[in-house]
């Protein structure tokens, strides 16, 4: 390895961690400690947002991009002619300190390409971690990722240090996995995650008195158009991690074309970023308005439409089902309407508790009436416009012409953009 | 109906409520500073702040609307927006006749405006949190700028007591000409008209720098998206911020 400044190090190591989505900081309540340093917000808080519109919540970055393994989609592979350099556990608990005290971040994401074995590489992220809570007194947010294959004690001794832990699942089957990530099995990935999901069972029955383990969860990244995955089988892997192993987020990353390989799509394809979104939409879906992946998508239509939103798809395909009377309708029943989030939701069945509400009162209480109005009725009253056409309907509900065609301008961008909204789901 | 006046504070505010309370008033207009022109024509009544009284009022207020009100009222008020009080009266005096119903009517008019503007000044102190930056001056102090829309200083103040705790750092509020200071044990709210920077500590521009390189460096160009970020972090926000002032 050549010799590089600090400032070298961190460009080239930021450049590497980078295509790690998450960012989120929220869903731990970790509180400062005397003469310690940090806490972190239940809320999560965006401190920044780069170039790409992200927003830059944690310090991300690896401990080095020196790395064993030769995944086709990943700029650190083995066989990658980059640059290679590490930073010490020392430099790293300094910058992050540094960076906390002037409230440039809210804590650290440190991930690591695989040095010499998996269980070396996770000793040396756990040092890391441990010199920043212990020497450091540091209580600020931590996310650490773990190495797929790395030895469970240590995977539990990671756990009890950091507020959230991932392991990405990266590709969806097992055959994508064979054919890019060669030196992965699929189990190195799943024992570990299950691992921490007992883990995170077993600390619940603990009771509130006892040490945290990942009080933020685990979470997970798959990449998105880097092999033929349909959504639908993407959605159905997802659900199954939220709802068996409960899992805080998993996230869809579009592959960004770093690499030339006969495996992958060309240098000259551009990430995929409307159906990225489209992804995110339904996820949001099966996490906070009680759809099952089998409703969004099937066999015969195993992608999500680009033109429509996942919800607003539904309710067109069920129009048997409205109109919806908001003085009555289930809060379930509530969050399939195009138009209302579970914010409005919760606002409508907070306030009929007292009175009846009016359509035109609906708009002060968040719903969308540009598109709620096809679907509700209020104590009978509706917009008269129940009775549409379905494609009248679909030409109405369709995003407008104003918006600049091309997923590349898409502005809307679900992506942890608002840490705040990890807790409703509302964008 | 009169026009009553107040000296700016929120204790001076519900010392005013319950004057009005108490005397069964309906106040025209409720305003903080003298106005020379109006005061011609109408009788402008002057309410002395009575730090008793506006804790009881504040506890009168929990019992019978909710402690959440409490919270509304004094976010509401500290927009600063021109006729808050007035506004803030009128929820009051609905709140007395629904008592903890009162949240449950969002659209009535009298609720909407103050859960609307208690949002708004919430997310601006949210914003703030995530924006101040700090520089660590010669004296060992951590010294930050910002210019809030709405008076957030007390809303952040005890968050970065509670994560800066061994930090003596100050806030400056440069619309406002106001700071909060924390000195390792209490957070106070001073009047303070600091123009320029003091002098920093010798490392506080390479770790600035540092920063700077890191913040290049995260994000990816092919997903280069300058309106979306511009949208999460309009023009107002970048002032001061290290990365891209």
């Amino acid at each position: 390895m050549e010799t590089l400044t600090l400032d070298e190090k961190i460009k080239l190591l930021t450049e590497s961690a980078r295509y790690d989505v998450s960012c989120s900081s929220s869903g731990s309540s970790r509180a400062n400690t005397k003469g310690g340093i940090g806490n972190a917000a239940t809320s999560g808080i965006c401190h920044s947002w780069s170039a790409d519109g992200r927003c830059v919540s944690l310090l991300k970055i690896l401990l080095t991009n020196v790395c064993v393994y030769d995944c086709a989609y990943c700029l650190n592979r083995r066989s990658n002619d980059i640059r290679r350099t590490s930073l010490t556990p020392e430099e790293v608990a300094e910058l992050t300190v540094n960076f906390y005290r002037r409230n440039y971040i809210e804590g650290l994401f440190l991930s690591s390409g695989v040095v010499r074995t998996p269980d070396y590489t996770m000793e040396l992220l756990i040092k890391t971690v441990r010199r920043l809570r212990e020497k450091e007194r540091f209580n600020g947010y931590i996310h650490l990722k773990l190495v797929p294959g790395a030895d469970p004690l240590l995977v539990e001794e990671a756990g009890r240090l950091v507020d959230r832990v991932s392991i990405n699942l990266e590709l969806p089957s097992r055959e994508s996995l064979a054919l890019l990530a060669p030196d992965k099995s699929r189990d190195s990935i799943f024992v570990p995650m299950r691992q921490v999901s007992g883990l995170i069972t077993a600390r619940r029955d603990e009771g509130r008195r006892a040490p945290p383990f990942v009080p933020a969860g685990q979470s997970t990244q798959v990449i998105i158009g880097a092999t033929p995955d349909s959504d639908l089988k993407i959605m159905t892997v997802s659900e199954q991690l939220y709802r068996r192993l409960g899992l805080k987020r998993v996230y869809y990353s579009a592959y960004v074309p770093v690499m030339v390989d006969p495996r992958l799509p060309p240098l000259t394809s551009t990430p995929l970023l409307l159906r990225e979104h489209r992804l995110y939409q339904a996820d949001w879906l099966i996490r906070f308005y009680g759809f099952a992946a089998d409703e969004l998508l099937d066999a015969g239509a195993p992608n999500l439409d680009p033109e429509l939103d996942p919800k607003t798809g539904w309710a067109l395909r069920h129009r048997e089902l409205f109109p919806v009377e908001v003085n009555r309708a289930a809060y379930q029943l509530l969050l399939r309407v195009p138009g209302i989030g579970v914010r409005s939701a919760q606002r409508i069945v907070r306030a009929r508790k007292v009175q009846r509400i009016r359509l035109e009162e609906l708009m002060q209480l968040g719903v969308v009436m540009k598109r709620a109005r096809y679907f509700i009725s209020a104590d009978g009253a509706t917009s008269g416009e129940l009775d549409l056409s379905p494609e009248r309907l679909k030409g109405l509900l369709l995003p407008g012409k104003k918006r600049r065609s091309g997923p590349e301008q898409l502005s809307l961008f679900p992506l942890e953009t608002r840490d705040v909204s990890a807790i409703t789901g509302e964008l | 109906m009169a026009i009553w006046r107040y000296d700016g504070t929120f204790t001076g505010f519900l010392t005013l409520c319950a004057t009005l309370v108490t005397q069964g008033e309906e106040p025209e207009k409720i305003v903080s500073r003298e106005n020379n022109q109006e005061d011609l024509f109408t009788s402008v009544i002057f309410v002395e702040s009575d730090e008793a009284r506006g804790e009881k009022m504040l506890a009168a207020i929990a019992a019978r609307l909710s402690p959440e009100s409490c919270r509304l009222l004094l976010t509401a008020f500290l927009s600063e927006t021109e006729g808050v009080e007035l506004l803030l009266w009128r929820y009051l005096s609905f709140g007395r006749t629904v008592g903890a119903n009162c949240d449950r009517y969002p659209a009535h008019p009298a609720v909407a405006p103050i859960h609307r503007l208690a949002r708004a000044v919430g997310r601006e102190a949210h914003s703030t949190m995530g924006i101040v930056r700090f520089q660590e001056t010669t004296g060992g102090q951590w010294y930050a700028t910002v210019e809030p829309a709405y008076h957030v200083l007390e809303l952040i103040a005890p968050h970065f007591a509670a994560r800066c705790g061994e930090m003596n750092w100050l806030i400056h509020d440069r619309r406002r000409d106001l700071a909060v200071a924390w000195n390792k044990a209490e957070w106070r709210l001073t009047t303070f008209d600091l123009r320029g920077v003091p002098p920093l500590s010798a490392g506080e521009e390479a770790w600035a720098s540092l920063w700077r390189s890191y913040f290049a460096s995260v994000a990816i160009p092919e997903r280069t998206n300058r309106r979306l970020q511009q949208q999460q972090l309009p023009k107002r926000f970048r002032k001061y911020l290290t990365e891209l002032a």
